[in-house]
């Protein structure tokens, strides 16, 4: 195999002495090319000839990851950072707080550590996995650049997890990795490990309400990674969040420009009544009950990643230092939870009312509140948006009973609000707070690719700010035209 | 008047609550609350590090303000404060970071440091890059003066006039000089740094005044422009710049000054802001100056008034006829002893600055003069670095 | 119970017991010495015993096989009137700690299994000839006997009394053996275990309990005659001479280490590991067994045996908290094969016979060893034969494969020998390969085919002769996180796992003594009913009966 003769410090940017790890090196040599053949099965061709403005990381200070230059994806530097290795590091949660935190994997906690690592894993190339089609509709060179900003910084995360894989986790961890390029989104035989991630990204609104709502999901599994016990995970996770932030900022600016757009045009044309969807359509814009119906879609299906609000696996996960919470270490209490508890809300006798639970078990419900306080911000700027532009109507998140497969909420019916409705009633209802195939067909019918400099779709605004200080007219992707 | 202080801030209605910038931040001058992330203007010393990792630019903010907008005010923001206009200031709108190639040039002086230096514990808090390129200070020649009497080494004390506009140096700390006009490629020239040779209330107490310590250079664009000023002209400066190559306020400190050449500027505002500060006993001073001779060497007359209880001068030669050549770090090693309690005195603090040639010598003067008391001097160095005890500008 | 128990003992020693040798016959007297019991807090009274009673025991039994090897019969009676034997000292097990209980039943049960075995592996063949009172593990001494001659005397009985008096088992294969070898049945085994005072006289013999019930008149005379008659009946071989087995050479480090002539010890009490590692021979074979019985004790194969079976059990007792061991070996395996062919060849050879029975009941000890246990395959090792045999015995093994950076030592290999296909077997009747394979005898089959081939790493993955193979990227930490992981387990769940997982098959009267009634036992020796500060045990000799919880768990 050629490979062999690839020099990978340039190759990979990393801070992980890659070229004297023999172990790792010899693991990459196997992954490496079934990972740029993944690459380039995945994304249509006339993407991977074209140069695209991407930042790239090569290092870890704030100025070494914030590299722009023109790219072919595939020619892509993924690089391995971790974040510096911070002195004396302790274990900040669970039995083991304040002894020095891990720097090799503790043999009694492999196998879960592994799952961890694994889950976070697949996440990451599923969602490029997804959005794969996307680029052919991009509203413009500014979202397409960012769509792949997106997908090839899932790339690195991917890249990221299996180096932690190959790294310390010997054989399986191999094997591990391995398989990571074997599942595929959506696919029957081998489909990725979490539901969310096999969902099909159809449209570009659905794509800014997935890296705003499910990304989030993501950051919030980071910051709770970043607090592991496992130093190595832990760095890996620190860096990964700093890069989750450009995937936020798409959803959130992704969402609210698509308001914006709605919004100017609905006051350019006089439009008052945001319900009367058929004239706000007629604009080439979505109105913003069908986004409101898109928000509820992707709100509850993320709310699903946390998993069982009380679950046994993340209490042991907590109480081993493997995962801790949501900004731990600003958190004031003992970081164990010995004794603490936790309010959750449950459904005893077809009624929703809350229980005291041991906090310890209530790890999942705690990061989940924690993420719909940060998820309900960007929700807010949008009404302020809406308000400023004197439009009656404001975004929602459902109420957590809503439209849930996971969790204590999955057995019953709820409506946004929470109330607990019968199954017909549901029936009835739903196509109020789902999209539907109306809906859908409608958002289908306006993703018409705007690919000049400078050219934006009727249905979003531009953006109040360019990428890396360039302006909005700016050329962020030369297309390869076949 | 008031001094007008510059304060970071974060767009409100921009920012997507990521708090990458609040991770990132080395001193944890940032914090959020539900609504806002916000700078503690208390804690930022303008690092900088916050600024290209945040996604959306919402980070790149600035405000010229007398008092800070507080924690409280900043998290009620729904959006950011319009620029207050300053009455007695210059326009005061002001969008400029430390200019990249002015960061970078600094940097470069302070490398012989040999890592991350940090300014003394009980330096005053500098202001940084009040102004820019884009809105530089206008200041008045107030004189012109050589201090050397020597051709080849024509070396200047300039003193500008600030008038109202407020430029809150520090010792220690440069200002930047624009030449008028554009280089070759029609560009308009880089600013040139030059550290401040005045204390921090001025070349004369009270006066609005800032002084430097400017060698004719003869290629030099810069150095020709300022040493060819004559009195009323109007130049344009940025800055200031610098945060760690300040002098420690505490008065029990030791200065211990290695200089040559202009590199006596900042040495010489450390030396004026002790005669006016620091009444009755202090930790008291050292120099090491360097030159080819007494007529080359900048301030020689002030320098003989200054009593030796309050400066311990050792000024040496090394073209002057009547003794031997010698170069500091050989005088260093003449007063090994003296040097070597000095170097393992907690309260010393040694300021490098100079021509670059001089910094091997002195590395390995003070290598041989740690050795005397049983240290590695890059420990000892290393240590003092940390500790804001060892601090190089080098050119 | 800090100070290390001391598996070496010599006939100079004992303070229990006496062998008396007359021609063919020896006498192995129990006269227990009351005040010499191995812990403070109890008096031996009645001939009953403690592990250090035990110890001498095997030791006699050991000495009986290599020293004395013109022995034929072993007459097994007590040097105490009115009683035989009245079983484990009930005091000593009421202060005992759980493990020291479980480990010393083990090593009674490996002893009695022992003298058992004697008659089959060396045609010693054991008579227990009981006078006055044989109790609870009196008469567990007296099962495992192959003749058990009672006297008639209206006073002496067999009993197994733990039920009714103590509220626990007959555990060192009482309550197996009367059902197993006696062939008792089951109601009457019911009612005998329930009878505290056991049964005398011609009832005995009648259920089976003895083989012969005598007047006591002549019971002396008898058991003379009948141990003539054995010894001329014997299908022994005449042999004049035995070996001396001289003590050990054998030093403990500060940590615990252990360091014999061919084995060392290497404790890691933070990791909780040892690590085994046994050095092949660095001498030629002896030429003949003539030569091998010159050399004696000193014969590598017999030197290595007696050093490992003293390691295992010192690590056994004295270091419970270490749960991990690792088998290493290192040595040329050829040299190795040439030791062990001298002994197949002379497979008929009275020494090379007990050389290799004794082998095999070492790796049996292994077997039942609680704790977990892996093989490094290493570079330089030399797995042949008996030494491969470890790698059947332990829970897991690792090799290496490929070279090994700055590694210069000869590449990992297996070999298979004759031996691993019959010579050794466990407990359950098998080999461990057929224990291993045990399902797919054509896999069995396939490793015949490749005896006496050293095999590397590949190839011995491919034919399921080791767990994994790892390169020397992997190795290190593989073995780490392996040992890490396994040291986090519960020690009961691993006990239990690996005691289950290393059994398959067949059930013999061995392993049922060593997996159910063991078992059973050692769950009673955890209920407050036995132990509890009001159970049958602690209260013993107060004159007051266990305060029982009546609920049927």
């Amino acid at each position: 195999m050629t490979i062999l003769d690839v020099n990978y410090d340039s190759l990979i940017p990393n801070n992980v002495g890659l070229s004297q790890d023999r172990k790792v090196l010899k693991a990459l040599e196997k992954w490496h090319p079934g990972y740029i053949s993944w690459w380039n099965d995945l994304i249509p061709k006339e993407f991977q000839e074209s140069m695209v403005y991407l930042r790239t990381a090569v290092s870890v200070d704030p100025k070494g990851w914030t590299k722009f230059d023109y790219v072919k994806m595939p020619e892509y530097r993924w690089g391995i950072l971790l974040a510096p290795q911070k002195e004396e590091r302790t274990i900040p949660c669970g039995e083991h707080f304040g002894e020095p935190a891990w720097q090799e994997v503790p043999g009694e906690y492999r196998n879960m550590l592994k799952r961890m690592i694994v889950i976070q894993g697949d996440t990451e190339p599923g969602s490029v996995e997804q959005q794969r089609f996307l680029g052919l509709t991009a509203p413009s060179l500014y979202d397409m650049r960012n769509l792949f900003q997106v997908n090839v910084e899932e790339g690195r995360h991917l890249w990221a997890m299996v180096y932690l894989l190959q790294k310390y986790f010997g054989k399986d961890g191999r094997e591990e990795a391995d398989d990571m390029l074997v599942r595929s989104s959506g696919s029957e035989e081998a489909p990725r490990m979490l539901g969310a991630f096999n969902e099909e990204t159809p449209d570009w609104l659905s794509f800014f309400m997935f890296t705003y709502f499910t990304d989030r999901d993501g950051k919030m599994q980071l910051e709770s990674l970043a607090q592991s016990g496992f130093d190595p995970l832990s760095r890996t996770c620190r860096f990964m969040i700093t890069e989750e932030a450009h995937h936020m900022f798409v959803g959130e600016t992704g969402v609210g420009r698509t308001i914006q757009a709605t919004i100017e045009a609905m006051n350019a044309h006089g439009i008052t009544d945001p319900y009367d969807i058929n004239k706000v359509r007629d604009l080439g814009v979505i109105d913003l009950p069908t986004i409101q119906k898109k928000l509820n879609l992707h709100y509850s299906l993320s709310l699903d990643l946390f998993g069982q609000e009380v679950s046994t696996n993340a209490a042991n996960a907590f109480n081993s230092g493997i995962k801790g919470r949501f900004m731990e270490q600003r958190i004031d209490d003992d970081h164990r939870l010995a004794s603490d508890t936790y309010i959750v809300r449950t459904i005893k006798d077809s009624k929703v009312v809350a229980e005291e639970v041991p906090a310890l078990t209530a790890i999942n419900m705690r990061l989940r509140d924690d993420y719909v306080r940060d998820a309900s911000g960007g929700v807010g700027r949008w009404n302020r948006m809406i308000a400023k532009a004197g439009v009656e109507f404001e975004m929602r998140l459902p109420d957590e009973a809503f439209h849930r497969q996971i969790g204590v909420f999955s057995e019953v019916n709820a409506d946004t609000e929470g109330n607990l409705i019968s199954l017909e009633s549901w029936e009835q209802q739903k196509k109020n707070w789902l999209p539907t195939k109306g809906d859908g067909d409608y958002i289908q019918s306006l993703m018409k690719p705007c690919v000049k400099p400078g050219e934006y779709a009727s249905w979003i605004a531009p953006p109040r700010m360019g990428i890396d200080n360039k302006p909005g007219d700016f050329e962020y992707v030369k297309l390869h035209m076949a | 008047m008031n001094k007008l202080l510059k304060q970071h801030v974060i767009c409100p209605e921009v920012c997507i609550r990521c708090y990458t910038c609040e991770m990132t931040c080395p001193i944890g001058a940032i914090e959020h609350d539900d609504n806002n992330v916000v700078v503690n203007a208390d804690i930022c010393n303008f690092c900088m590090e916050c600024i290209p990792v945040c996604p959306t630019g919402s980070i790149d903010e600035w405000r010229v303000v007398q008092e800070p907008y507080s924690l409280e005010a900043q998290y009620e923001w729904m959006e950011l404060p319009e620029q207050e206009k300053f009455a007695d200031s210059a326009e005061a709108e002001d969008k400029n970071l430390v200019d990249p190639v002015i960061e970078a040039l600094l940097l470069e002086a302070q490398i012989g440091a040999g890592g991350k230096v940090t300014p003394p514990k009980s330096a005053s808090k500098p202001v940084i890059a009040l102004y820019g390129m884009e809105t530089p200070a206008q200041v008045v020649v107030q004189g012109n003066y050589c201090l050397t009497d020597d051709p080849d080494h024509d070396v200047r004390h300039i003193i500008f006039n600030v008038g109202d506009t407020p430029i809150p140096v520090l010792e220690g700390q440069t200002i930047g000089v624009v030449p008028p006009g554009t280089d070759p490629n029609g560009k308009p020239h880089n600013a040139r740094l030059y550290s401040v040779s005045n204390p921090r209330d001025g070349e004369r107490p009270g006066y609005n005044n800032i002084s430097l310590t400017v060698k004719r250079d003869e290629k030099g664009v810069c150095s020709n422009y300022l040493c060819d000023l004559n009195q009323g002209d109007v130049v344009n400066i940025i800055g200031p710049f610098g945060s760690t190559f300040l002098m420690p306020d505490d008065p029990a400190a030791h200065l211990l000054m290695i200089c040559t050449g202009t590199g006596s500027a900042p040495m010489r505002a450390f030396t004026m802001r002790r005669q006016r500060a620091v009444v009755g006993a202090s930790g008291g001073m050292t120099l090491f100056f360097g030159a080819r001779s007494a007529g080359s060497l900048p301030y020689f007359g002030p320098l003989a008034k200054v009593p030796q209880s309050l400066l311990n001068q050792h000024l040496v030669y090394s073209r002057d006829e009547t003794q031997p050549k010698q170069y500091v770090q050989d005088r260093l090693l003449d007063n090994i002893e003296a040097v070597a309690n000095l170097l393992i005195n907690p309260a010393t603090y040694i300021y490098i600055c100079g021509l670059r040639d001089m910094e091997a010598g002195v590395e390995i003067a003070m290598t041989k003069i740690a050795s005397e008391s049983g240290k590695n001097w890059k420990d000892l160095r290393d240590q003092m670095r940390t500790d804001g005890r060892y601090h190089v500008e080098t050119y | 119970m800090s100070e290390l128990i001391n598996f070496q003992t010599n006939p100079a020693m004992y303070r229990h017991w006496r062998v008396e040798y007359e021609g063919p016959i020896a006498r192995l007297i129990m006269d227990v010495d009351e005040s010499a019991g191995l812990f403070e807090g109890y008096e031996l009274k009645l001939n009953s015993y403690d592990l250090g009673v035990d110890i001498e025991l095997a030791d006699a039994v050991q000495r009986m096989r290599f020293e004395h090897p013109e022995i034929k019969v072993v007459v097994m009676q007590s040097g105490k009137d009115r009683v035989f034997c009245a079983g484990a000292n009930i005091r000593m097990l009421g202060g005992a700690d759980h493990a020291h209980k479980v480990n010393f039943c083990k090593f009674t049960n490996e002893t009695r299994n022992t003298f058992e075995a004697a008659e089959l592996d060396s045609g010693q063949k054991y008579i227990a000839a009981i006078k006055g009172a044989c109790a609870g593990g009196g008469y567990e001494l007296a099962l495992a006997c192959n003749h058990i001659m009672l006297t008639d005397d209206s006073a002496s009985s067999v009993a197994l009394p733990e039920v009714p008096l103590l509220a626990v088992l007959p555990g060192t294969g009482g309550l197996t053996r009367i059902t197993d070898k006696r062939k008792l049945r089951r109601d009457r085994a019911d009612v005998f275990c329930s009878t505290e005072e056991g049964i005398k006289g011609k009832r005995a013999q009648e259920w089976g309990l003895v083989d012969e019930v005598i007047a006591n008149s002549t019971f002396d005379e008898t058991v003379t005659n009948r141990a003539l008659e054995f010894a001329g009946s014997s299908k022994k071989l005449d042999v004049s001479q035995g070996i001396t087995l001289g003590s050990l050479t054998k030093s403990i480090a500060d940590d615990g280490s252990l360091s014999y002539s061919t084995l060392q010890v290497s404790l890691n009490q933070a990791a909780r590991t040892a690590t085994l590692t046994v050095n092949g021979p660095d001498e030629p074979a002896p030429l003949n067994m003539t030569d091998f019985q010159e050399q004696g004790d000193q014969a590598y194969l017999l030197r290595m045996a007696r050093e490992l079976d003293d390691a295992i059990l010192h690590l056994r007792l004295n270091e419970t908290k270490v749960g991990l061991w690792l088998f290493r070996t290192q040595g040329d395996p050829k040299l190795l094969a040439a030791h062990e062919n001298l002994l197949v060849q002379n497979h008929d050879n009275w020494l090379a016979n007990e050389v290799r029975q004794y082998l095999k009941r070492i790796l049996k000890r292994i077997d039942v060893t609680s704790r977990s246990m892996i093989a490094l395959i290493e570079h330089g090792s030399c797995f042949n034969g008996v030494l491969s045999e470890l790698l059947f015995a332990v829970d897991r093994s690792y090799m290496m494969e490929d070279e090994f950076e700055d590694d210069r030592r000869p590449m990992a290999t297996i070999t298979l020998t004759d031996d691993n296909f019959g010579t050794y077997r466990m407990a359950n009747g098998l080999s461990r390969i057929e224990t291993r394979f045990w399902g797919a005898p054509n896999l069995v089959e396939e490793a015949k085919k490749i005896i006496d081939t050293p095999l590397e790493a590949t190839v011995a993955d491919e034919m399921g002769l080791v767990t994994v193979i790892l390169d020397d990227i992997d190795w290190e930490d593989e073995i780490r996180i392996f040992t890490e992981e396994r040291a986090s387990f519960s020690p009961d769940a691993m006990t239990g796992m690996e005691a289950n997982l290393r059994f398959v098959g067949p059930e013999t009267m061995e392993t049922r003594i060593f997996g159910r009634l063991t078992a059973w036992q050692n769950w009673i020796f955890i209920r407050p009913n036995a132990v509890g500060a009001d159970g049958a045990l602690k209260r013993y000799g107060s004159g007051k009966r266990g305060d029982y919880n009546m609920d049927r768990v």
